[in-house]
């Protein structure tokens, strides 16, 4: 029977003590995929260990001799989270990749989910949405990140951001593409952009287990604005233009002030109380909104150059046509991934 | 072909193409022996016997001065898309090589060891995360000729070690006369700004590996002198799928400029071909997919092809 394979990517940072149980549940999923009779089956689950001093790579050797669809990749030191998740995706082979974080705050129970959402609305990515607070001890984390988000979103003109989760189901091949281009400091997920724009969001239930029960998180604030950072950094430049749209009004503003001033002097001369100021303050507004319409211009250049030399596609063909295999059973799987659920 | 004279062992080496000489240049740089080339002529089964007789006696020779004899096979004159004619008179061929060898073993009471390179990528086309444990299929008459081959050796009990190497997607240095690959050819045309026609697509999966890797590995094992055994097949893959715009990114930033390809979507070369890490034998390691693209480039820009093929002739003999 021709199926639809999934694959799933898990970065690991000192996960020793969460990877177990993390197997375990992938396990239960695969054997439950196979019963359900579902086109689809759990090809392969990769781990990548992002140097890791805490034994993660024994467990993993460990879990890899028990598990066959288990893959293990080891990077030759803690690189962070985004390039791990980009190492990982570029050693799937699967039709759609999921990408899960290691302490279960992302349960592979949700993953049919996803992908029944993914073609119901036949959309590339699916994001899970957290249906609550992730931080159950300090809700101003959340809102901390939403803001960012919205922040980000504004600024880059780019909604999606909003959706940006770790916990996300992606098309195999858009999936690959992104990380084949990705260069050193990308967002990952604003590669993704380049590829599609068939993104949705999907409310989860998902609790930051390691927060609720120690206080401590993975993410303080200073992550939280390297975060930030990047995601600028990888943006487009459309918040530049910002700069550049201020300086044509400069300068519009000063053309009229200019002729206001000319018609002062000819039409009511007495009322110019100080010679030359009006004219310095005029050629000052629009030097001033020409320096900034430039600069605007040579970002531009600037961004056009980077993206493509980051490798930003002309671009991309997809093939969406074996949707159709999951489509024929989109009700099946929906109760299936309903089954799961309850079962988690 | 080559035979490759060490003190302690006799190696006639078939088929000097991609990877068969990537595997005589480890033997040599592991061994330092000198090496005769042989032309075999593969046309006519007559011809090839009169050839194979040869190397068989040059073989004998050295047997009798205590050399421990190998074989090692990495011959194929027709490639993936070889038609049944060309498999079959390969495969002639192959089984008249084992014929004389099993004649020498019994001649000179001296099992040879049998070094066969298979074909990876051709046994498992279209599949995924293939492991040792994944069923071989013959799609083409290529892959049908590669399991008779690992069938002809592994039904024989004249041979005191049998190796059988299934390499995924080979790619290697750029010379005239060896099979180029995708990768290669797409270093080569990206150099003569060239358009590379593709038949495939751009997220089509393949397992890229080396040639000097497998040429590594395989010279390891032929003169590893270990007990004699007969061990399932190894997977010689990367063990990481890479799409073809991948393999372009990584050509475009070695290359520092854009490569261009037109695709042919009226294939049925566009199956992903993948392989598991977890299957792959303890020492093999091979390259970074950047790694080797840098490498081919910067041998392929450096390359003489006059003097490359006075070495071939002198070789040839």
């Amino acid at each position: 029977m021709e199926t639809i394979a999934v694959s799933t990517v898990t970065p690991v940072y000192h996960g020793a003590t969460t990877l177990p149980a993390l197997v375990a549940a992938l396990a239960a999923e695969r054997d439950a995929w196979a019963e359900s009779g579902l086109p689809v089956r759990l090809l392969e689950a990769v781990f990548v260990d992002d140097g890791s001093s805490d034994g993660s790579a024994d467990v993993l050797a460990t879990l890899a001799n028990a598990h066959p669809f288990i893959r293990v990749v080891t990077l030759s030191r803690n690189f962070g989270q985004h390039p791990a998740t980009i190492a990982g995706t570029l050693h799937t082979s699967g039709d759609w990749v999921v990408t899960l974080d290691e302490d279960l705050q992302h349960h592979p129970c949700f993953i049919l989910k996803l992908l029944g959402e993914a073609v119901r609305r036949q959309v590339d990515v699916v994001y899970a949405k957290p249906d609550g607070r992730v931080h159950q001890r300090s809700w101003y984390r959340d809102l901390a990140s939403r803001g960012a988000k919205s922040l980000v979103a504004r600024l880059t003109g780019n909604a999606n951001v909003r959706l940006f989760n770790s916990y996300r189901l992606m098309r195999g091949a858009v999936a690959r593409a992104a990380s084949a281009v990705a260069v050193h400091d990308a967002y990952f997920d604003m590669l993704l952009a380049w590829f599609t724009n068939r993104v949705s969001g999907l409310d989860l239930p998902m609790v930051d287990g390691r927060h609720t029960d120690t206080g401590s998180s993975g993410y303080n604030l200073r992550r939280l604005l390297s975060h930030l950072r990047r995601l600028l950094m990888s943006a487009e430049v459309n918040y530049l233009r910002v700069g550049a749209a201020l300086g044509i009004l400069g300068m519009a503003v000063a053309g009229v002030l200019g002729v206001l001033t000319i018609v002062l002097y000819f039409v009511a001369p007495e009322r110019i109380l100080v010679a030359g100021w009006a004219s310095l303050f005029v050629a000052v507004v629009f030097f001033g909104g020409l320096t900034a319409l430039l600069i605007g211009v040579l970002f531009e250049y600037f961004s056009t150059v980077r993206q493509q030399t980051q490798g930003k596609p002309t671009f991309y063909v997809v093939d969406r046509s074996d949707d159709t295999l999951l489509q024929e059973v989109l009700n099946e799987l929906q109760q299936t991934a309903a089954e799961r659920e309850t079962a988690c | 072909m080559l035979i490759v004279q060490s003190e302690q062992q006799s190696i006639a080496l078939f088929g000097v193409g991609l990877i068969g000489s990537a595997i005589a240049e480890a033997l040599q740089r592991r061994t330092g022996a000198p090496a005769t080339g042989l032309r075999l002529r593969w046309a006519s089964q007559d011809d090839f016997a009169d050839d194979l007789q040869s190397v068989m006696q040059a073989l004998e020779w050295r047997t009798a001065a205590g050399a421990r004899p190998a074989v090692v096979w990495s011959a194929g004159a027709g490639g993936f898309g070889a038609a049944e004619s060309e498999t079959r008179a390969e495969l002639q061929r192959f089984e008249q090589l084992v014929g004389a060898l099993e004649r020498l073993a019994a001649v000179r009471d001296v099992k040879p060891d049998f070094h066969l390179v298979s074909s990876g990528g051709g046994l498992f086309e279209g599949r995924r995360a293939v492991t040792t444990a994944t069923q071989p299929a013959s799609a083409r008459p290529y892959s049908a000729l590669k399991l008779a081959q690992e069938a002809a050796i592994t039904s024989r009990r004249h041979f005191r070690r049998i190796r059988i190497y299934r390499p995924s997607s080979v790619y290697g240095r750029i010379r005239p006369g060896h099979r180029l690959g995708l990768v290669s050819t797409l270093i080569r045309n990206g150099i003569a700004r060239q358009v590379t026609h593709l038949v495939g697509r751009t997220h089509t999966l393949r397992d890229f590996v080396h040639a000097d890797d497998i040429g590594g590995f395989v010279a390891r094992e032929v003169l590893s002198a270990t007990a004699p055994d007969q061990r399932p097949p190894c997977m010689l893959a990367a063990g990481k799928p890479s799409s073809v715009q991948e393999v372009q990114r990584a050509i475009e930033s070695v290359l520092g400029y854009r490569t261009f390809i037109s695709f042919d979507l009226r294939s049925n070369n566009d199956a992903d071909t993948t392989f598991a890490p977890n299957s792959l034998p303890t020492r093999w390691q091979p390259r970074p997919l950047l790694e080797g693209v840098r490498g081919v480039v910067e041998d392929y820009k450096s390359f003489q092809p006059d003097s490359w093929r006075r070495r071939q002739s002198d070789l040839d003999g």
